[in-house]
């Protein structure tokens, strides 16, 4: 007897074991049936269930039963799931078998599969291209409407373009975001362009249409119906030769329809078109047999129908199949979005464009452009091997590139070398690799041609030399290879032949020390030929080989001075032959000599009653002399009065002197000779006049307006004053001493205009400090140095005290990005440094919109703002000095006066009575104020009303009681509006006149 | 699980729509849920129709499942659905979506180059910081949508998209750019949403007893100003400012020739030309309250509207030095009222100066709540290259924190 499957019947799963839920099941079952044993419908169905009871507990209570009853549910679940996927793709196979499936009958299938499959397996089993919906039979398809179609055409027209796709330079398949990308670009392109012509006008138009045209799928699809019609509608002279016989027969059909193919009209389009045309003339129409309306599809890239089994466009070349790179769904090329996953595959046309232009520019050596449009493409069309190949050819040409240049102009530069020192052996192999890597190379001729010469001078040169050898003229054969090195420096032939004859060693070297270095002669080389020295210094013993020591020079004369020779040190020179780069087996050898050297940087700083000395030590120094005589230095040692000089020192003090008169001094080295015998130098002198001590200059003021710095002091009783510059700190304290050659060492001198100012250029310098020395004698103070910024200060300052907070706001110079704020209560800061309060950024101002700080407890405060910005390690500041950058404001003494008017009634001869109230926290004595009104609105300033209460100077205010003033104004029925003003601004800094608050709304109740 | 009002409704921060939220449709979250093309979001968002999971409508219920869904709304968290709104498809903030907190729409509305998005961009970048500092709130960034990646993202990044990055980022600042209209720049239509969450103040604890904080969330919009001049684009933002709590409307100062002719020839040189008259914009929006919210003729709108002149720096040199316009002042402990008056009342009286009257008459006309404030976004004039050396914000906040007191959220300073 047939039994249905229990799993299937009780809607269990089929591997369910557990006894409790398949007891469960049965129990919610038997009462599901025994409510429908009665059903008209399920009646008969419920009582058969509820007689397989026993057996369902029976079947499914026994393991092996209930085992065997699960793989028969198991077998009949698969039967049932093949033939729903047959009958599915029975449903599909009938309406596919035209070659695509278009959107309603993908979501008719949706619908009559509901419940057995979902959306996505049913895309799945399709295996052919869907498409949109197509339009009714005889629906008119939406088009632009006429005037916009117009107006594109026009445009198009001057610009000399078919279509829009063809002004945005793009396939029409292209997906609408890169459409709109592109038109964005044309439009800011066109807006930037100045000449205003009629094609630049015209392009900015089409891009403002593409915008909107683009703009969405169904726009765009209204264009592209607009283009197809115009292309049916440019065939209307073709259609009318066709039926000039009255009728259009099949041929001639066929060759309209391929035409408007040609055109992207697809063929029941055209079909339809040409009928109803024939149709308006009364002409008869014989429709061809052959490709049914849907077995085409357009060329993506050039909208070209062609037939579905054509896999390449006739028309352009393109493939018209694109498998999708992100689900390899396998779509007509004119498909914009891929159906199944949503990619726009539409792309893939402009993708390929990308490809080949990056191939081309890759071929002509342009990787800018190349690497433009990889990216480009890569933002398209994700991995694709194609792109992949491309970006790795890139990468590798990029490297050759790099190299090959890199080889190239290295090259080149030893060319050049080889060149500039006649090495022209070694050019000629040169000339060779840089013609080869760079033809264009402008001096390639030039050098080929001295380089030719060179050689050929060189080489008649060697064999009259060898004629000479085989003669047994040694001499002249050696002068021969000496002039054929001297045509060309690196002649092999040359250099071989001289190396058969060495050359002898130069003789008599004399070394004698002086204070500028040793001096060095010898005689010269007894052997003929081009000749040169080689000097080799060696300390504390004599050179063996011309490379035991320091080579000093190599040089064609018989006399060098060793400037670098070191001082107080046993030096030993040898010289050797060096012709043709030959060197002679032996030398000419010195003794060794001592150089002795001065102390260098000798200078005299007066002051009063002394003499401050200060030198630089020379290296090697075994003690130094001080010699001092009044008057005119010593002439030489043992001359004048020693000074005590303890050791070797670099500076010596000379005091109890007498102020005027003039001393001068010899400073003498003392050295340790070959023999420890004691060698003095010549000696450097100085002078100087002991004198009293010019005043200080601390008060330099600094300020900078267009470009140009001006600085002023008050001139000193003694002494002139110079101003110097310079980029850095100097060392030297206010007060401090100096010589004059150390002022002139502290930066440049600012010519002065005056004897109390001086004025200069600034030439974009940031930072700059400025030092005044009171010259008077030789005696130089250094006074207070000044510290000024360039960097523009800040602007517009403005500083409030509000509710205890003091409030500040300014204007940021340019490149600005933080601040350094001194507060001060007695005068301005100094500088950035001087009573800092914060460090503000320019990041935090933002966030706030202003600096807030407490206010301190003082009857006035100064503020200084110093714009900052960071310069190499550290900080430049401006010189905040600028008026926009500094404020005084007054705090403790700052007053706030309520004021009130109101309305008093009749004030008889054609005028009304007001009384002005006032009100202060404390008493105050008030400056001249006046009360301005103006009808139906606020006074703005004094002059925006009419004056109608004066108050004078000197009105008193008690504290917290109210001081009434009355005045009267013209009767009117319009209502007045009243404030109170300073007669003097300044009186604004420390007085504020604040109306009483009346709320309510934000027109408040006027006064009438 | 939350109990809701029965009549309540939210509104889409996106599309403005209002709907109860047992109508609220959802999306699954699930990671295998089934793609399909999203018409409807596609349709609002002008693109074509993107391919996400798929959008449950609420299904079909008998009487008490109906009365059941308009009592309890349940919590997105847990669940493997996200609600959305029924007529964009675009995700409902977290708490609106349980029906915990309202959404607060702030417009912000002028014509072109009023300076909005600058405005915008300052006042935001203040908001979250110096002023929650300042009056005690938090302001702190939320959801909205990536219209680029089809996905949330934080209002802060979005942020720092539009404005942050030109603003405050980088060493040089540049003002930002026009907005573009709506129809082209489909970005342009999400909103920033931020939540505000304040301390309750006295009828918090009758209105929301179980809440420790008044919370709303700000979303604030930043409408093209060539959309404002055009009265069918203007159409498209009716439900925008009909569902507003506050209107904030800029008024650039310089399109006042009475005002142009007080300027250094310097700067006159460098102003964009003169285009639509405020007067005109506060026309039409009335017009469209007529027509759209059926206000009578001669009735008031409700909804606060603060009347904002921006560019107030430009006036320095112009009113007197004393005038409250240029000087900031503290919302320490709340709404600075008398401050905020003065600059109103001197502000009108500097636009009856200009020989433009018409605005102020319509304000008082045809406004419950107006207010006038003078504001400076940048504190400076851009140069030809739109840079600025700086941005010195001046009174930015005035505006919204009096919608904000008016609305109940924050409270005012003591007199």
């Amino acid at each position: 007897m047939f039994r249905p499957n229990y799993y299937l019947l009780l809607e269990l799963d089929c591997g369910e074991k557990s006894t409790a839920k398949i007891e469960a099941a049965i129990i919610a079952k038997q009462a599901e049936w025994s409510r429908d044993r009665n059903h008209p419908k399920k009646g008969r169905e419920a009582q058969q269930y509820l007689g397989l009871l026993t057996d369902i507990r029976k079947v499914m209570g026994n393991a092996e039963d209930r085992e065997k009853e699960s793989r028969e549910c198991r077998e009949l679940r698969q039967q049932a799931e093949k033939a729903a996927y047959a009958d599915l793709d029975r449903h599909i196979g009938t309406v596919a078998a035209r070659g695509h499936l278009f959107e309603s009958e993908v979501a008719q299938l949706v619908q009559q599969f509901k419940g057995r499959f979902i959306e996505a397996e049913i895309r799945k089993r399709i295996k052919v291209p869907i498409r949109k919906d197509s339009r009714p039979e005889g629906a008119s398809r939406p088009e632009l409407d006429t005037s916009t179609a117009k107006e594109i055409e026009n445009r198009l027209k001057i610009i000399a373009k078919k279509d829009l796709y063809d002004f945005l330079d793009l396939p029409q398949s292209t997906s609408h975001d890169q459409l709109l990308n592109r038109a964005r670009e044309l439009d800011s392109d066109a807006r930037k362009n100045n000449n205003k012509s009629a094609e630049v006008t015209a392009q900015a138009e089409l891009a403002g249409f593409c915008l909107r045209v683009f703009k969405s799928e169904e726009e765009r699809e209204r264009y592209d119906n607009t283009l197809a019609m115009c292309g049916l509608r440019e065939m209307d002279g073709q259609i009318r030769m066709a039926g000039a016989s009255k009728k259009i027969d099949a041929r001639a059909m066929e060759s309209l329809l391929k035409e408007a193919g040609s055109r992207g009209v697809t063929p029941d389009e055209a079909r339809a078109y040409i009928c109803a045309f024939a149709s308006k003339q009364g002409w008869a129409v014989e429709v061809p047999h052959g490709d049914g309306p849907d077995r085409v599809h357009a060329c993506g890239a050039c909208g070209v129908i062609n037939a579905t089994e054509a896999t390449v466009c006739a028309s352009c070349g393109e493939p018209l199949w694109i498998a999708c790179p992100s689900c390899q769904t396998r779509n007509a090329s004119e498909t914009v979005i891929c159906p199944r996953c949503g990619f726009k595959v539409g792309n893939a046309a402009l993708v390929r464009r990308m490809e080949r232009d990056a191939q081309r520019s890759l071929g002509d050596g342009d990787f800018t452009a190349a690497e433009r449009y990889v990216r480009e493409a890569e933002e398209l069309w994700n991995d694709s091997p194609s792109l992949r190949k491309l970006r790795d050819q890139l990468h590798e040409h990029k490297l050759q590139n790099q190299e090959r240049l890199q080889k190239n102009a290295d090259t080149a530069k030893k060319l050049q070398d080889a060149m500039i020192h006649k090495r022209f052996a070694e050019a000629q192999a040169l000339v060779i690799d840089v013609a080869h890597c760079d033809p264009n190379y402008a001096k390639l001729n030039e050098y080929r041609g001295q380089i030719e010469k060179a050689i050929n001078e060189a080489h008649g040169h060697v064999d009259r030399a060898r004629l000479e050898e085989r003669n047994g003229r040694i001499d002249e054969a050696v002068n021969a290879y000496g002039d054929a090195l001297r045509a060309c420096d690196d002649y092999p032939d040359a250099q071989r032949g001289l190396e058969k004859h060495p050359p002898k060693p130069p003789a008599n070297l004399r070394a004698v020390a002086l204070v500028a270095g040793i001096d060095l002669n010898w005689q010269a080389t007894p052997s003929r030929g081009p000749a040169k020295y080689v000097v080799v210094r060696k300390t504390g013993a004599p050179p063996v080989s011309h490379t035991d020591g320091k080579e000093v020079a190599v040089t064609s004369a018989t006399n060098i001075t060793d400037a670098d020779a070191p001082s107080g040190q046993p030096v030993f020179y040898a010289v050797y032959t060096d012709r043709g780069g030959v060197l002679s087996s032996s030398s000419a050898a010195s003794q060794g000599v001592v150089r002795l050297a001065e102390v260098g940087e000798l200078t005299a700083t007066s002051g009063e009653n002394r003499i401050s000395l200060n030198w630089r030590l020379p290296g090697g120094v075994q003690g130094i002399e001080v010699w001092r005589n009044s008057g005119d230095a010593p002439r030489a040692r043992n001359e004048g009065a020693s000074l005590h000089v303890p050791g070797v020192v670099s500076t010596c003090v000379d005091d109890k002197l007498k102020n005027g008169t003039l001393y001068g001094y010899r400073v003498i080295t003392v050295f340790r000779g070959i023999n420890g015998e004691s060698l003095y130098s010549q000696g450097v002198t100085c002078e100087a006049i002991p004198s009293e001590l010019p005043k200080v200059v601390n008060d330099l003021s600094v300020t900078q307006d267009q470009g140009e710095l001006r600085a002023t002091w008050t001139p000193p009783s003694i002494g002139t004053v110079h101003v110097y510059a310079t980029p850095a700190k100097i060392a030297y304290s206010s007060g401090q001493s100096i010589s004059l050659v150390e002022a002139e060492k502290i930066g440049r001198r600012v010519p002065a205009v005056s004897n109390r100012e001086i004025r200069d250029k600034l030439n974009n310098i940031r930072l700059l400090y400025l030092v005044p020395v009171t010259v008077s004698g030789t005696t130089a103070v250094v006074g207070q140095q000044v510290l000024m910024s360039c960097l523009g200060d800040v602007q517009d300052l403005r500083v409030q005290v509000r509710d205890g907070r003091l409030i500040a706001q300014w204007q940021w110079p340019a490149d600005c990005s933080m601040v350094s704020i001194s507060l001060r209560t007695d005068t301005f800061s100094t500088g950035p440094e001087d009573s800092r309060i914060a460090l503000f950024t320019r990041h935090h101002y933002e966030h706030h919109g202003k600096f807030e700080h407490d206010v301190p407890q003082s009857a006035q405060i100064y503020l200084t703002v110093y714009a900052a910005l960071k310069d190499g390690v550290g900080w430049v500041y401006a010189s905040g000095t600028g008026s926009g950058a500094r404020r005084r404001c007054e705090v403790g003494t700052r007053q706030t006066v309520l004021y009130w008017v109101r309305g008093k009634g009749d004030g008889g001869a054609g005028k009304t009575r007001f009384e002005l109230l006032l009100k202060a926290d404390s008493e105050i004595t008030l400056p001249a104020l006046i009360l301005v009104g103006k009808p139906e609105g606020l006074p703005l300033a004094p002059t925006n009303g009419t004056v109608v209460l004066n108050l004078p100077n000197g009105t008193m205010c008690a504290e917290g009681k109210r001081v009434s003033l009355a005045f009267k104004i013209d009767r009117s029925d319009r209502f007045w509006r009243f404030r109170l003003f300073a007669v003097n601004e300044c009186d604004n800094q420390w007085l504020e006149l604040m109306e009483s608050d009346k709320l309510g709304g934000i027109f408040p109740p006027l006064f009438g | 699980m939350r109990v809701i009002s029965p009549c309540g409704s939210v509104t889409c921060p996106y599309c403005f729509a209002q709907f109860h939220l047992s109508k609220a449709a959802r999306r699954s979250l699930s990671p295998s849920a089934v793609k399909e093309p999203d018409e409807v979001l596609g349709r609002f968002l002008s693109i074509p129709a993107p391919r996400l999971a798929h959008v449950e409508l609420p299904p079909p219920a008998k009487f008490w499942g109906r009365v059941k869904r308009r009592l309890i709304a349940n919590h997105d968290g847990m669940s493997d659905w996200k609600k959305i709104c029924p007529e964009c498809h675009l995700p409902l903030p977290p708490k609106t979506a349980n029906g915990e907190l309202s959404n607060d729409i702030f417009a912000i509305i002028g014509a072109r180059s009023a300076g909005k998005s600058n405005y915008f961009g300052v006042l935001l970048k203040l908001l979250q910081g110096h002023y929650a500092q300042e009056m005690d709130f938090s302001c702190y960034e939320q959801e909205t949508f990536s219209v680029k990646d089809l996905k949330p993202i934080g209002s802060s990044q979005l942020y720092r998209q539009r404005y942050g990055r030109k603003l405050f980022d980088g060493n040089e600042r540049m003002a930002v750019d026009q907005t573009r209209s709506a129809e082209t720049e489909v970005d342009s239509r999400i909103p920033l949403i931020y939540r505000l969450e304040c301390n309750r103040r006295w009828f918090h604890y009758i209105s929301r007893p179980l809440s420790h904080v008044a919370a709303t969330n700000l979303v604030i919009f930043d409408a093209a100003g060539e959309d404002m001049d055009d009265p069918t684009k203007l159409e498209h933002y009716y439900r925008y400012l009909l569902r507003a709590k506050g209107i904030i409307f800029l008024i650039d100062p310089l399109q006042y020739p009475g005002l142009r002719s007080q300027l250094p020839e310097e700067i006159r040189k460098r102003l964009p030309r003169i285009e639509t008259e405020p007067a005109e914009i506060v026309a039409k929006v009335i017009t469209m309250f007529e027509s759209r919210a059926g206000l009578p003729a001669g009735g008031k709108i409700n909804v606060p509207v603060a009347f904002v002149l921006t560019k107030s720096d430009m006036l320095r040199g112009i009113v007197h030095s004393t005038s409250e316009i240029l000087r900031d002042c503290s919302h320490k402990g709340g709404f600075n009222r008398s401050s905020c008056q003065r600059v109103g009342e001197e502000v009108v009286e500097c636009i009856r100066e200009w020989d433009c009257p018409q605005l102020v008459d319509l304000a008082q006309r045809r406004f419950r709540h107006a207010s006038f404030f003078a504001v400076s976004a940048l504190g400076e004039l851009p140069d030809e290259k739109m840079r600025i050396k700086a941005v010195s914000p001046l009174r930015v906040g005035d505006p919204l924190l009096w919608i904000l007191w008016k609305s109940g959220y924050i409270p005012a300073q003591r007199i």
